[in-house]
């Protein structure tokens, strides 16, 4: 593909996330793979266009409802990739092991399963152990997947601050250099603050902006 | 001047004795009054004497029936849990996505226990103000309440991929609205103060109000018979704002602290009442002396705007913000 043709693959893209055209936005991941295979179709096309549409999302020039669309192709054009060898011989090594949940009594897993999405599409490997998670679970997975990265969700600051708990758990273990905790959810956009109250690592203002995030705190893991 | 007079004095364009102001205390009666907060949203009893504490110590000039709207969800079987000092809070949908929508039935309003805890703590309060303080009766949008019935992650996917689902749980919830709406009113409800989440941009886009949710609203709105007062619930309201002020029965919009009154009032014309636009959520955190500027700037922008009522914004003002605090805003006013 020439720059231009990429250039013009992202804006059609764009543009079909934006207006919520879920079968075209698939279909053309799915006409540029033919030509480039799914590795580069994602790589090169849809995960620059995924860190534009956050970047408008956290600018709140997006709504929900297109971020949600932009999950859903997404997970669409992952599915179709999965099915082919050469996503597979490209993707399956190498792949970092994190862990997601809700914290305990929180059962808001929409942005939840989006950053899970998102997260695979820029090849993590993701452990989600769903709704209602509790600190001592969520330690023990990632010590057993070996995974550096905890990834929380709340929806709710009574929730929110449940995440304290991992905070502790993390410390109690002393696994504060191999394990970091990232923290998200629609309570943290209200109350930035949050995140240094529950002890987290670092948080992003939105779903498709979590890979940054958890390639950033990556390159704090002391080994 | 009675609070009614001053806050349907307002609402009409008539001159007043001071700006009317609401701060949004539901929740605030069960710090007042010691009571457990499951208990005060489910004996209606509790809840009245809550807001009678509200009054004792700040006397707004509305009142509101209990804000906790998922006890309307659970009206269709979806199940709430209650966390520290909250309202309840959503915690398994009834249904998880559209191919549940064609086995929901319409709440019983007189016979489910929920639905006769909001009308009757909505009766109790108008009685006890009556001809004194109006109470805004809270109600779930139509368009609101499939995310509390099937999830917002369900009513989203529905809304966007599942055209003919979404109108079908529209239709059931535009029914419901209106009997459950009309009955607050009937229960002596001065208004209805519906919360519309799926009606601002950081929810939806432009093409989704204008084409999925609007015409629902304005079918359901035209059936309520008392004025209706439009809560978004978001951080802002003014790029689809122009979408609303058609809306049948609509005697106001709540805007949000990061809403501007001057356009507001520029895109809504001078006859609709502006409420709003300190921040309810954030006043547990705030120094009475950064509260006394806020509503203090408020006031004064205001001041030579008759259609106003001074307003919480957002959601419900927290426990755990101290009396002082709103006692500033209620003095404030009270003296302006």
């Amino acid at each position: 593909m020439t720059e231009a043709e990429i250039n013009e693959f992202r804006n059609s893209l764009t543009e079909l996330i934006i207006g919520a055209h879920r079968a075209d936005a698939v279909h053309l991941i799915d006409k540029i793979s033919e030509e480039t295979g799914y590795f580069v179709a994602i790589n090169e096309i849809l995960e620059p266009v995924l860190i534009e549409i956050g970047e408008m999302w956290s600018k709140e020039k997006l709504s929900l409802a297109q971020g949600y669309v932009a999950a859903k192709i997404t997970e669409d054009v992952l599915q179709n990739a999965l099915q082919t060898s050469d996503w597979q011989s490209k993707t399956t090594i190498n792949k970092i092991p994190v862990v997601l949940a809700n914290i305990e009594d929180d059962f808001h897993s929409l942005g939840r399963k989006m950053v899970a999405t998102f997260l695979q599409a820029s090849g993590w490997q993701v452990y989600d152990l769903g709704n209602d998670v509790t600190a001592a679970e969520m330690v023990d997975a990632a010590v057993q997947y070996q995974a550096p990265i905890i990834g929380v969700s709340a929806m709710m600051y009574t929730t929110a601050i449940n995440i304290r708990k991992v905070r502790e758990e993390i410390d109690s273990r002393n696994l504060q250099d191999k394990i970091k905790l990232a923290v998200g959810g629609a309570i943290f956009k209200v109350r930035p603050e949050l995140t240094a109250e529950v002890g987290g690592d670092g948080t992003s203002s939105n779903a498709t902006q979590v890979p940054a995030l958890f390639s950033e705190l990556l390159l704090t893991i002391k080994n | 001047m009675q609070s009614i007079e001053r806050v349907f004095g307002t609402i009409m364009g008539n001159p007043v004795d001071r700006t009317p102001f609401t701060l949004t205390t539901s929740l605030y009666g069960a710090k007042l009054t010691g009571y457990l907060v499951p208990e005060y949203y489910s004996d209606p009893e509790k809840y009245l004497k809550g807001q009678i504490a509200v009054v004792n110590e700040i006397e707004p000039d509305i009142l509101f029936s209990p804000f906790a709207i998922v006890k309307e969800a659970e009206s269709f079987g979806s199940v709430s849990i209650y966390s520290g000092n909250n309202p309840p809070n959503l915690k398994k949908p009834a249904i998880t996505d559209h191919s549940g929508i064609s086995s929901l039935q319409m709440p019983d309003l007189e016979n489910h226990p929920s639905l006769i805890y909001l009308i009757e703590s909505t009766r109790l309060l108008s009685e006890q103000y009556k001809g004194q303080i109006p109470v805004a009766a809270v109600c779930t949008s139509p368009t609101e309440l499939p995310a509390l019935i099937m999830g917002i992650e369900g009513w989203l996917e529905t809304l966007l991929f599942q055209p003919k689902e979404a109108s079908l749980i529209m239709e059931l919830t535009s029914r419901f609205f209106v009997q459950f709406a009309n009955a607050l009113l009937t229960a002596g409800a001065a208004c209805i103060v519906t919360l519309a989440n799926f009606s601002n941009p950081t929810i939806i886009t432009r093409k989704i109000a204008e084409e999925n949710t609007i015409p629902v609203l304005k079918e359901s709105y035209a059936q309520i018979n008392g004025p209706i007062i439009f809560h978004h619930g978001g951080p802002n309201i003014i790029p689809f704002l122009d979408l609303y002020p058609q809306l049948p029965n609509l005697a106001g919009v709540v805007i949000s602290p990061k809403d501007s009154f001057e356009e507001t009032r520029k895109i809504v014309g001078n006859n609709l009442t502006i409420f709003g636009n300190i921040n309810g959520p954030q006043l547990w955190k705030a120094t009475p002396k950064i509260i006394e500027k806020w509503t203090n700037n408020i006031i004064e922008n205001r001041k030579d705007d008759r259609h106003f009522i001074f307003a919480s914004s957002n959601a419900d003002i927290p426990f755990d913000t101290p009396l002082e605090n709103l006692k500033v805003i209620a003095n404030i006013i009270k003296n302006s």
